[in-house]
């Protein structure tokens, strides 16, 4: 049975956990004060270096993890991911929609980023919580 | 959309594992098909009539409200 040409190998799976991972806690510690060095910038803002690759790490790893296919992708997988993809969906429209009425100059920035990524964050969470709620769930009658 | 697909699972004397492997899904598939949960495609449908060597109206039924 065919299915989507367009989902990456089952062994970015992991890989994407990893960065995932990886990303959160560098944001963390970004958000605790930790950072180091100077990201490329155009001398208006200063980014620091770790604030800029865990973004890269937490989209990357979304990505990889969101995107890859599973061991066993069957139509029912499918189901589940197009499922989870508009649920994130949905939540980044009412992120928006939140962050146009309630949020100003730079807060309403700082908002909508946290939309960009939250979009991709939700997707993978969702995804990966009914895959397991769906394994968990059965019931075995042998 | 009901199903007895349960039912001929039985009269096969298959397993849901037993079932997923023949017509090439994974098993949560197979349990979210009995549960009413997801109503598999034509491809898969007519792979359980090749298997259970019925017409496909005799596991799957349309409810009033399909």
């Amino acid at each position: 049975m065919k299915h989507s040409k367009f989902l990456l190998p089952y062994g970015f799976k992991s890989v994407g956990y990893v960065l995932l991972t990886l990303g959160v806690a560098g944001l963390v510690l970004n958000f605790c004060g930790v950072d180091f060095g100077h990201a490329p910038g155009d001398g208006m803002v200063e980014s620091g270096l770790l604030f800029t690759l865990s973004g890269l790490a937490l989209v990357l790893g979304c990505l990889f993890a969101g995107f890859s296919r599973y061991r066993e992708e069957d139509e029912y997988v499918e189901q589940l991911r197009h499922e989870s993809m508009l649920l994130a969906f949905y939540l980044y429209v009412a992120l928006l929609v939140a962050a146009l009425c309630f949020t100003w100059g730079v807060a309403y920035l700082y908002f909508v980023s946290f939309g960009i990524f939250a979009v991709l964050v939700v997707y993978v969470v969702c995804l990966t919580l009914r895959v397991a709620i769906a394994r968990k769930s059965l019931k075995d009658e042998e | 959309m009901k199903n007895k697909l349960k039912v001929c699972r039985a009269e096969l004397d298959l397993t849901q594992a037993q079932l997923a492997e023949r017509i090439g899904v994974t098993r949560q598939a197979i349990n979210a098909i009995e549960l009413g949960k997801f109503v598999p495609s034509t491809v898969i449908a007519l792979k359980m009539s090749r298997l259970f060597n019925k017409p496909i109206e005799e596991f799957f039924f349309l409810e009033e409200t399909d």
